[in-house]
């Protein structure tokens, strides 16, 4: 139940919907198909991902065949039985032969309303596997949303009995695959050769922009490592399949990445350290780096996106000599990691929080940099300041060729356009204002 | 008939082997509570570890076990999941474990969802498997009157469910009713266990025991009345611990050994039909319908394997939209064509005719025009007679090609147009169906400034808008009203353009949501002022808890001296007439409350968006007085002697009417030929005469549209259109206002027009309003048929001058892959200026190679 005594009527909040969550999951597995049960204003949250923030999503089609599909219940005239239609049409998409998995949810009022959508899901025993993602938006964000969709598309899985799990194989559970991208497509390249490097061979990404076939290869890897973006559904997996478990941070930064493929190989079983290519690698970036902490010593930044990938990022900046004296977090209040940086925190606040926080800022902590995402830079968070546009959403920053953020060519990447923000002063402007809706 | 094995799904299934889970239901007031704690105690006394589960506001179920009322789960202040659980488990001295939902106030929010809400933190935090209980009573409500109450069924917590029942009727047709829940539920592996009869008529057991065989099912015990119950119930003590010996003691335990033996029956239990129970009731003997109605037969069309799309089809049935849980269905046979919708027997209405288990109506008006028509319908019936409800809507959404059926709505998108001329629903009811190429405008009626819109909803329904961008799939950024320069991304939505919301939470579903309604009353009130106008909007989730905004509304409006509108859904731009008035009433009083002041300006131009500053240089260039920028919106209209207005505004129209205030809203000025007309109209309105150059562009300006019109000259232009979107090509709101089909004529392209006509019927009209626009645009467009994708692929790629094909899907794969360049009218510019603008970037398309070379299917 969230706490909503100290907020005021009326306000903007930098807080996402938990079916945006659930949506961000879906465009990551290119073969589910989501049926929400509900209006059709649901579908308007599709754009907020698909061409927006993912030049190459295909959760909307010009051929109608999107991969969400809405019941159009409303509490207006609702039939007396919603759940003969919803039945007959999560029949029809699982027998279609086109989805790898369908998943169920609704909106809230359904929700109140009594739906079984678990004993829906349950009911369709051909075609694709169907998995009801509880439908939690009246008291979760997107970040559960997201779990909650990779831990759905973990029960859809079918058991792997007898299937021999060979040693060194991991897969990586709990990325968040915001959008089918350059960014995304060169992490998970990164992470991948990394492990390789590492001695380690790495099975599956859960997600990973690929079908629903490619994350049951989940079964073959003898160490499940959970990200942050998934734990309910790395623990679902390991569970499944036997596997081992481990619960990391993300690799972001030189030494967090170093840290991570060390806390993977020994989980995964193997003795001794990092190979010296590893440490190679490590210490070529930091060269690589070195040159830009002119610009970059003693810098403050503010950061303005989820909490996850601040905790990552945190540790990075102090890694660069950077203090992150404010932070705005677009999720309800939650743990952050071990790695965050003391500063100002602010739980989805609003803009008048916002401003609130920087005014009250001293001299000598303001900002010199923003790292932000696509709202907080559109409500003015970041106004003033050089900026990098980061994370989920970035409608303002695309990757058309490789761009990763995690691992050591990610250090270098975000160490570039950080110090290419500085450097060229172009900065934030204020509120995007009275715009449409 | 044997029933399948329950699925492993469902939550307490894996437990089943070691544990029981008892849910009890019945009419309120019947002895449920008493029962169930009894059963718990008994339980308890057999060395089981039970955890009894209250599921009723009025938290009365663990009184007797506690001996007091204990604090519920939804009233744990700021705590959630399992620690609220946690505060709110109470032990008995006998160690039962205690936990009540709680639920809210009567009349206010909704009980049924803090149940769900606790089952689902019992389920998330594991807490019977920590806690290792192997016995779970649940004891809920009286009826159950919402999917909330069903809560332990829905969520797969029970495995055996108990209805009890007494000497009065109304328990007994409760009890008929929650036998179809119990059964719909049966997936999550529940089963009705039995009847427990709490009666001293022997007379009433009789009836029980005669329902149960009736229902198939049996009564499992009878706890008669004794007063050794009462005595227990003012001292809030189980009957069984207080007096033992009782005979109300002794039968519950007898129930409880029953309970505890009761298998899963071999046969599910049966609600009995409406007049099967009233037979039974009045000690009848069944009608043979009745008798007949139930469990369904083989169906013989199953077993000869025709699919119901076939079946359908073959017998003149076509399936054209589902509205609510009804299939809309068009019937064609006999020389006639009508339609009828389509429902589930347990839904179906009075004047519906009941088939197997689904039931007919037609359409208001529509039905058999003579007998003969009636006579073939009625064997077509026949014909479909075995198909169930399921059928129909597979065979609607494309039965097992979900998508691959075109034809299944009659229609070219996903969604069919609206009766009458009216506007399409938005592109996105995803049955699968192809998108338009056209989509509707996505501007409404004037919001008046100053106004104050309530969203009453949930955060998702803060974040179901989405600006127009530039790289939304889906696009509609065009005509005099847009804004020219859309923000480069979705904006963090909402609290813009005068929209707030509410953000209605959990808590107020459970709790009741009254004075938040009336805090945003009191917010939104301020806001506008005296004199102001509120309009309210409920979204779904308080629609579904029936919130009482009326009150509230009513006592702002008083108070505070506003108007509030109310109105459903986050509907902020449709036009209903009672909008239309407010908005109007509004302007008006805003107007009236300034001051009279001379009106220096010749013109005073609304809603143009991104037009603005063309427009505005145009009419200065022809002599006229007009600001260039919007400063106040009312002071604005003060100050000009004609308000010339995009498009006719319901709002502002009415209210320009009622005071008396001069406006025109001219045909958009799109292409040479309209702008000279526009501006004609506007020197007319104001009763100018023509100016010294007169209306005509400048030489510049048709030396530029010469040259576009040179360019253009050796290729063809050409819609994707179903036959009733041919009118709305020119000048309509799906081509937001543009008179495109005459401004493509007058940029020298050739016109076709690609129609989607599966029969001739839709050829001949199609025909029809080919000629009426070629009438009344003077053109000569060139119509061609497709009843498919590949049809039209075929037809697109065959035709060489063809470059440019409209669509509001930016770069469409779908004319990409016939080599073609989308176009649309955001790429139109208005003004004489604008129209050389718009010609050369069409020539850019028709000239533009890329998705000839990179994208063109080679095999149509």
């Amino acid at each position: 139940m969230k706490d909503i005594s100290g907020q005021k009527a009326f306000e903007k909040t930098f807080q996402l919907p938990y079916l945006l969550g659930v949506f961000l999951g879906l465009n990551a597995v290119k073969d589910a198909c989501l049926m929400v049960d509900g209006a059709n204003c649901v579908m308007v949250k599709a754009d907020l991902i698909a061409g927006n923030h993912d030049l190459f999503s295909t959760l909307l089609s010009e051929s109608g065949r999107h991969r969400i599909i809405c019941t159009m219940w409303t509490p207006v005239n609702p039939p007396k039985n919603p759940e003969k239609k919803l039945g007959a049409m999560l029949n029809s998409v699982a027998g279609s032969g086109r989805f790898g998995a369908v998943l169920l949810t609704g909106l809230p009022y359904c929700w109140l309303a009594g739906m079984d959508y678990e004993g829906l899901a349950r009911s369709v025993v051909s075609g694709a596997p169907v998995t009801a993602i509880p439908a939690k938006s009246m008291d979760q964000d997107w970040l559960d949303g997201y779990d909650m969709t990779l831990e759905a598309l973990a029960r859809a899985l079918p058991e792997a009995r007898g299937k021999k799990r060979a040693k060194h194989k991991v897969a990586l559970v709990g990325y968040m695959f915001d959008r089918n991208e350059g960014d995304h497509a060169a992490n998970l390249k990164e992470l991948t050769r990394l492990l390789k490097l590492s001695g380690l061979d790495c099975v599956s990404v859960w997600p990973s922009g690929g079908t629903v076939a490619e994350l049951a290869r989940v079964s073959g890897a003898s160490l499940i490592v959970s990200l942050p973006y998934g734990r309910k559904a790395a623990r679902a997996l390991a569970k499944k399949y036997g596997a081992g478990l481990l619960e990391t941070g993300l690799p972001l930064g030189l030494k967090a990445t170093s840290a991570w493929l060390a806390a993977v190989r020994r989980a995964a079983g193997l003795t001794g350290n990092l190979p010296p290519a590893v440490l190679e690698e490590e210490r070529e970036a930091a060269r690589t780096i070195a040159p830009a902490l002119r610009a970059l010593l003693h810098k403050k930044a503010l950061f303005a996106g989820d909490p996850r990938l601040y905790s990552a990022f945190s540790s990075f900046a102090a890694e660069l000599c950077l203090s992150l004296p404010l932070v705005f977090l677009d999720s309800a209040h939650r743990p952050l990691g071990g790695g965050a940086v003391a500063g100002s925190v602010l739980f989805g606040p609003s803009p008048e929080d916002v401003k609130a926080a920087r005014a009250a800022l001293s001299r000598y902590e303001l900002p010199d940099l923003a790292v932000v995402n696509s709202f907080a830079l559109t409500e003015g968070f970041a106004e003033g300041l050089p900026f990098v546009e980061f994370g989920y959403p970035s409608y303002g920053h695309h990757c058309l060729a490789d761009e990763p953020f995690l691992g050591f060519s990610g250090a270098r990447v975000l160490v570039s356009r950080m110090l290419n923000s500085l450097q060229t002063r172009s900065k934030a402007g204020p509120a995007a204002g009275n715009r449409a809706v | 008939m044997p029933r399948p094995p329950p699925n492993p799904g469902g939550y307490m299934i894996r437990f089943k082997e070691y544990m029981e889970s008892i849910v009890f239901f019945g009419k309120g007031g019947i002895g449920k509570s008493t029962i169930a704690a009894n059963i718990s105690v008994l339980f308890a006394a057999k060395g089981r570890k039970v955890l009894h589960v209250g599921c009723d506001p009025k938290r009365d179920s663990t009184l007797s076990l506690m001996g007091r009322r204990i604090r519920p789960f939804n009233e744990q202040g700021g705590s959630t999941g399992e620690e609220a659980l946690r505060l709110s488990l109470h032990r008995t001295i006998k160690g039962i474990d205690c936990i009540e939902a709680g639920g809210p106030q009567a009349g206010v929010g909704c009980a049924g969802a803090g149940i769900g809400a606790m089952l689902d933190a019992i389920k998330d935090s594991s807490l019977i498997e920590k806690e290792g209980y192997d016995t779970v009573v649940f004891d809920v409500l009286g009826d159950v009157v919402c999917g909330g109450f069903a809560a332990p069924l829905r969520r797969g917590f029970a495995s055996k469910a108990v209805l009890v029942v007494s000497e009065e009727l109304l328990s007994l047709y409760a009890a008929n009713n929650l036998i179809s829940m119990v059964n719909n539920y049966a997936r999550n592996g529940v089963f009705l266990a039995g009847l427990v009869v709490n009666a001293k008529d022997p007379a009433a057991v009789k009836l029980a025991r005669d329902f149960a065989k009736a229902a198939n099912t049996r009564v499992l015990g009878v706890i008669p009345r004794d007063p050794a119950v009462i005595r227990s119930e003012r001292a809030r003590k189980p009957v069984v611990a207080l007096e033992p010996r009782s005979e109300a003691a002794r039968s519950l335990a007898r129930l409880a050994g029953e309970l505890a033996a009761a298998g899963m029956p071999a046969s599910p239990p049966r609600m009995l039909g409406e007049a099967e129970f009233e037979a039974f009731m009045n000690e009848r003997p069944l009608p043979r319908a009745a008798r007949s109605a139930a469990p369904a037969p083989a169906r013989e069309n199953r077993k000869a394997r025709v699919a119901a799309s076939v079946l359908l089809e073959r017998s003149g049935f076509s399936m054209t939209g589902v509205t609510g849980g009804q299939v809309v269905c068009a019937w064609k046979g006999g020389g006639d064509t009508f339609r009828l919708f389509i429902a589930p027997a347990s839904d179906s209405r009075p004047a519906m005719v009941g088939v197997g288990d689904w039931a007919y109506c037609f359409l208001p008006g529509e039905g058999p025009g003579s007998n003969s028509s009636r006579d073939a319908f009625l064997a077509a019936l026949g014909e479909i007679s075995g198909l169930r409800f399921d059928d129909f809507i597979s065979a609607f959404s494309g039965g097992l090609d979900f998508y691959g059926n075109v034809d299944s709505f009659g229609k070219t998108s996903s969604h069919p147009l609206m009766p009458e001329g009216g506007r399409p629903v938005e592109p996105y009811l995803g049955f699968g169906q192809w998108q338009r190429f056209l989509f509707s405008d996505s501007s409404g009626i004037c919001i008046p400034p100053g106004s104050v819109m309530v969203e009453h909803g949930d955060n998702e329904c803060r974040f179901s808008g989405c600006s127009q961008t530039p790289l939304n799939t889906f696009q509609k950024i065009a005509g005099l009203a847009n804004d020219s320069t859309p923000s480069l991304g979705p904006l963090l939505p909402k609290e813009e353009r005068l929209i707030v919301t509410t953000d209605f939470l959990y808590q107020d579903a459970v709790n009741g949501d009254e004075k938040k309604i009336a805090a945003a009353l009191k917010a939104a009130a301020a806001r506008t002022g005296p004199g102001g106008l509120v309009e309210f909007y409920t979204g779904c989730a308080p629609l579904v808890l029936a919130s009482d905004v009326s009150s509230f509304s009513d006592r702002a409006a008083r108070d505070l001296g506003v108007e509030v509108l109310r109105e459903n859904f986050n509907s902020f731009c449709t036009e209903t007439p009672e909008k239309v008035r407010a908005r109007s009433a509004f302007v008006v009083r805003r107007l009236s409350a300034l001051k009279r002041a001379k009106k220096p300006l010749d013109v005073n131009l609304i809603n143009f968006g991104g037009c603005r500053e063309p427009l505005s240089a145009l009419l200065g260039s022809k002599g006229l007085a007009l600001k260039t920028w919007e400063e106040e919106f009312y002071s604005d209209i003060a100050s000009a002697r004609l308000q010339v207005l995009s498009a006719a505004d319901p709002v502002l129209t009415a209210a320009f009417d009622q005071l008396g205030i001069k406006w025109a809203a001219p045909g958009a000025p799109y292409g040479a030929a309209a702008t000279g007309a526009w501006l004609r109209s506007l020197f007319s309105a104001l009763g100018r005469k023509s100016p010294k150059e007169g209306f005509g562009p400048a030489r510049k300006e048709t030396e530029a549209v010469a040259a576009g019109v040179k360019r253009l000259s050796r290729f063809a232009a050409g819609f994707v259109a179903s036959p009733e979107e041919i009118g709305m090509l020119e000048g309509s709101w799906a081509v937001s206002g543009v008179p495109l089909v005459s401004f493509l004529a007058e940029a020298g392209l050739a016109l076709r027009l690609f129609v989607y006509a599966a029969d001739r019927a839709a050829r001949t009209l199609a025909g029809a309003e080919t000629a009426a626009l070629a009438a009344r645009t003077g053109t000569k467009p060139r119509l061609a048929f497709f009843d498919s994708p590949g049809g039209l692929l075929k037809a697109l790629s065959g035709d060489r001058a063809l470059r440019l094909v409209y669509s509001d899907i930016p770069l469409d794969p779908r004319l990409a892959a016939a080599g073609k360049s989308a176009f649309s009218v955001s790429a139109c510019e208005p003004g004489y200026e604008g129209a050389a603008e718009t010609l050369r970037r069409l020539a850019q398309l028709c000239e533009w190679d890329f998705n000839e070379r990179y994208f063109r299917t080679k095999s149509v």
